[in-house]
């Protein structure tokens, strides 16, 4: 325990980056999954 | 390793506390134009009480509901044979029949080309708000067009973007993110996404059996989720099957994936011999081509002159479809294609075979049962054999064989065997007061020898114009005996 915590204290930066990129990735994503599509979605007939 | 650590710890006690507080359960969906928070119906900002659809984005006029009035409000639901539906006459007759002194009935038309029940029962549960004491549902043959429709929103993203999606997905945190992110705008600015005429059926080319059969249950459990909310409401429901013309062939017709390589070139090759052994003036009646069907726009050409060619004669249907030409638009206005089909349907249905075709029929049978010994659910198969069956005087075999074509469609464009059995197995088994109108039923004892032709239907689906007023005389009959008047003045 003793060594967890004096990693987190020490080392804050190599724990903290991947808590922001996890996150920051999937708020990323989540924006793009919400973003209504730009493409007409018009006829297409093929006969 | 351990750098990682913390952020799945964080991630693991995010998703423990979502699940206790029943956050993001709900996989965000990519097939958008789905939201049920989109707005179908919207307050007339015109008329205080009344609505307005916004469904149509200009293709079409958008409904507008009056504000409630002492008359039973029917609201029918559907797809474009709905949207078609000659409502105002529906109304008129049922008013006609309606004893004096009764509420008398006000219909409402809410069908929108396109839609399957997917977007039906989303609009459906928002036309609650129109407090109507009737539903009609007229739907089942556009759960593959929605299906399409759906598949060609998800498409709006780049494929790696939306694998990732999909995969976070799995995660509450991103659900709940999604949730949180989507734009909210009352959902009154938010409208359904418009969809256009979609022809496009070759992406479920490869699709197995059992993936169309699951598709089918979403369509019940559609059918059942809009009776749950009709019935808790105390709203008397219609569940209509839906006609569908024997004679379009089925869309979705590839071999399946798990007959082996030898086969499957036999079975094309079968059935390459089965139409090559067909008559050539029947021929365009056993093609799959898309160049040869017939759709809606082929009855409604730009006016020209028929010439001096011989109408083709179709068949009488008895009263009160009555027939013949009665039901379809003037000659004029047929397409060459329209001509051409009607012309080999006139022969078909009238068996005539001149001395050098006789043998003509045998042969294409013996090619279709090859293929089907090889596959005996194609449904390219089955049809050519239906058809040839009836060409042999098979009337019971041709009925049989062009249900199964119909049934084992992978994805079928108009309603089958299947839609219309789930439908038949929804209405009695529902709780409230749900009542079957089996319109399939109906046309096919009325339909010449049980077959439903182009003499009824413009394509697969779509009726003729002055079809449909028929068809609205029977849903007065129905509606007037189904749901009597001795609910008037409650």
């Amino acid at each position: 325990m003793s060594s967890l915590g004096r990693f987190l204290r020490e080392r804050p930066l190599v724990w903290i980056a991947p808590i922001v990129v996890l996150y920051g990735a999937l708020f990323w994503l989540a924006l793009q999954a919400v973003k209504t599509p730009s493409s007409p979605f018009t006829y297409r007939v093929d006969f | 390793m351990g750098a990682l650590l913390p952020a799945l710890l964080i991630l693991g006690a995010g998703e423990a506390l979502l699940t206790a507080l029943g956050l993001g359960s709900q996989p965000h969906r990519l097939d958008r134009g789905f939201d049920d928070r989109a707005a179908y119906l919207v307050p007339d900002p015109e008329v205080v009480g009344g609505w307005r659809t916004q469904m149509f984005d200009g293709a079409a006029p958008e409904r507008t509901v009056a504000p409630r009035d002492g008359r039973r409000r029917v609201v029918l639901f559907g797809g474009s044979n709905t949207e078609s539906f000659p409502h105002a006459l529906l109304e008129a007759t049922l008013n006609e029949r309606a004893t004096p002194g009764s509420r008398g009935w006000e219909v409402l038309n809410l069908g929108r080309n396109g839609y399957g029940s997917e977007r039906v029962a989303i609009l459906f549960e928002q036309a609650m708000a129109l407090e109507p004491d009737v539903v009609v549902i007229y739907s089942g043959h556009n759960e593959f067009v929605e299906a399409g429709f759906r598949a060609e929103l998800a498409e709006g993203l780049a494929p790696a973007l939306r694998s990732a999606i999909e995969v976070a997905s799995r995660l509450r945190t991103f659900n709940a993110l999604c949730a949180a992110l989507r734009p909210e705008g009352g959902a009154r600015e938010l409208r359904p996404k418009p969809e256009a005429w979609n022809w496009e059926y070759k992406r479920f080319e490869d699709l197995p059996y059992d993936a169309t059969l699951e598709r089918f249950e979403r369509y019940r459990e559609n059918l059942e989720r809009m009776v749950r909310s009709a019935s808790k409401r105390g709203i008397d429901v219609v569940l209509c099957t839906v006609i569908s013309n024997a004679l379009a062939p089925p869309f979705a017709t590839t071999a399946d994936a798990h007959l082996p390589d030898a086969d499957r070139v036999d079975l094309e090759r079968h059935l390459d011999d089965a139409l090559e052994r067909v008559p050539e003036r029947f021929r365009i009646l056993y093609s799959n081509a898309a160049s040869d069907r017939l759709h809606v726009n082929d009855w409604q050409v730009p006016a020209r002159l028929a010439g001096d060619a011989r109408v083709p004669t179709l068949r009488r249907w008895p009263a009160p479809v009555r027939a013949g030409r009665a039901l379809l638009p003037a000659p004029e206005r047929w397409s060459p294609r329209a001509w051409r089909v009607l012309a080999a349907q006139e022969a078909f249905f009238a068996r005539e075979l001149a001395a050098a075709e006789r043998s003509a029929p045998a042969g294409v049978q013996t090619a279709c049962k090859a293929a089907l010994a090889l596959q005996s659910d194609h449904p390219l198969a089955n049809f050519r054999f239906g058809l040839t069956a009836w060409l042999l005087g098979d009337d019971a075999g041709a009925v049989e064989y062009l249900d199964r074509a119909a049934r084992y469609d992978r994805a079928p464009r108009k309603g089958n065997g299947v839609s219309n059995a789930i439908v038949r197995a929804v209405a009695p088994n529902a709780q409230g007061v749900v009542r079957l109108f089996d319109v399939a039923a109906l046309y096919a004892q009325r339909a010449p020898d049980g077959v439903i032709g182009y003499e009824l239907m413009k394509d697969e689906c779509h009726l003729h114009e002055r079809a449909y007023e028929v068809l609205m005389y029977d849903f007065a009959d129905f509606l007037a005996s189904a749901l009597p008047a001795n609910g008037d003045g409650e």
